[in-house]
């Protein structure tokens, strides 16, 4: 009696086998005992295995699967690194208050866009600190968004914390960008208890954090946690894609962030 | 929605128990699998029009969990242990197959090299064939052969070594 391998053994209780060579193993298995025997391994962890995990096939899709899916489209709108006009729309999308309003005092084109878009980024700092000095949180030309004043000052300076500021600022993460730079997840409360997750990132000696995405979060409350953890929600699916299309590499340590910080986002050397 | 966003919604359960698979935890299921469709959306200009992009997704979440499992050595959490059946029946496959409970697989793939539990999932649980799971892989089809019938051997030895011992892994605290 000829000699049947593991793998000849498995390629039949898989049904790889040819026609012919099943027959020829159907025969030998029903006059060998010992080579049955070899068999039930792999019949076992067929069939009857996948059926452990069958559930899976069945169970609802859970609806963040759905969102995430979804969501793309206006996701890689907000990284709009390969077509700008798609971008351009996204701004108008977005942004669309700002440009509308780009005539008006910032803290009047928040209320605008806020009505309007319904997630734009909070323009005016009194919307934080209450304070009477009121410098834009961001500026706009060109098709791009850039950091300033307050939100500037915390990604260049602050380091991460997954305890958020309220209200005020706060980065929560820094990884590195796949094509070089860096980028900064943050959050954002405003007076009036309003949230935002955004994503800016800054090229490799660049001046500017770009605002690559930025949405409203609702209100939830907040959950103790000790480690970064991605935010969660269909509104923060487009950040949280964001920043799977640009990271590179796993979130910054809190030592190679101090340094980044010290060295002005300058990395090695 | 494009036509690949709508294909990929088709592919979410098959994605989730492959992804079941490898985690033996639902919830780490999804996270897995939602890492996954973002990871593929974000790339989907590396996917070829015209391949199988239930192949490239599979591939997409076995690097993103192998990836997680060197860098957190992540271990699939223990199901709570169910009553073993002791069926005293003389038919051996129904003794050995009452033995198969999630606790019990989930002990026995967790035992498995990374790169074996991959495998078990796809073509034992997923059931795709050896030549698209080396494919998948890129390897050579002899070597996925070789390899899943040496996992499957040790898979079978954990499953069937007894409900004892599985309870006492079970029950064992992790370093």
């Amino acid at each position: 009696m000829s000699f049947v391998s593991d793998e000849r053994l498995m390629a039949f209780a898989d049904g790889e086998l040819s026609p012919e060579e099943t027959r020829a193993l159907e025969i030998m298995l029903a006059e060998d005992l010992d080579l049955a025997a070899r068999l039930e391994p792999f019949r076992l962890t067929g069939a009857p295995l996948a059926s452990v995990f069958g559930a899976a096939l069945s169970a609802p899709v859970p609806e963040r699967l759905l969102t995430a899916i979804k969501a793309h489209r206006r996701a890689r709108l907000y990284a709009g690194k390969k077509n700008p006009a798609l971008r351009s729309g996204l701004l108008d999308e977005l942004f669309g208050g700002l440009r509308f309003a780009s005539g008006l005092k910032p803290s009047h084109a928040f209320a605008l866009s806020a009505v309007l878009v319904g997630s734009a980024i909070a323009w005016s700092a009194t919307q934080l600190t209450s304070t009477n000095t009121d410098p834009a949180l961001a500026s706009f030309g060109a098709g791009v968004i850039v950091a300033s004043g307050p939100l500037s000052d915390a990604l260049e300076k602050m380091q991460s914390s997954t305890v958020a500021a309220a209200p005020g600022i706060t980065p929560v993460a820094t990884f590195a960008k796949e094509d070089g730079g860096y980028c900064r997840e943050y959050r954002m409360t405003t007076v009036g208890g309003a949230t935002y997750a955004g994503v800016a990132c800054r090229e490799l000696g660049g001046p500017q954090w770009r605002i690559a995405a930025h949405v409203e979060v609702p209100p939830t409350k907040p959950q103790a946690k000790s480690t970064y953890t991605t935010a969660s929600g269909p509104q923060t699916a487009a950040v949280n894609a964001v920043v799977a299309a640009m990271m590179a590499g796993s979130v910054l340590e809190p030592a190679d962030e101090v340094k980044l910080i010290a060295k002005g986002w300058m990395p090695k050397n | 929605m494009d036509e690949t966003q709508s294909r990929m919604i088709e592919l979410l359960p098959r994605l989730r128990r492959f992804a079941f698979a490898l985690t033996g935890d639902m919830d780490k299921a999804d996270d897995l699998v939602q890492d996954t469709c973002e990871r593929a959306l974000a790339h989907l200009d590396q996917w070829k029009p015209g391949t199988k992009l239930d192949s490239w997704m599979y591939r997409i979440a076995q690097n993103l969990w192998l990836d997680q499992h060197r860098a957190r050595k992540v271990r699939r959490d223990q199901a709570p242990l169910e009553e073993a059946e002791h069926v005293t029946g003389s038919d051996g496959r129904t003794v050995t197959e009452s033995r198969m409970t999630l606790a019990a697989v989930n002990e026995g793939i967790s035992r498995l090299p990374p790169e074996q539990q991959v495998l078990v999932a796809m073509v034992c649980v997923e059931g795709l064939s050896y030549k698209e799971a080396a494919s998948i892989l890129e390897v050579p089809i002899g070597t996925v052969m070789s390899r899943l019938a040496r996992a499957r051997q040790a898979l079978y030895a954990a499953i069937t070594e007894g409900s004892a011992s599985v309870a006492v892994a079970a029950l064992t605290p992790e370093r």
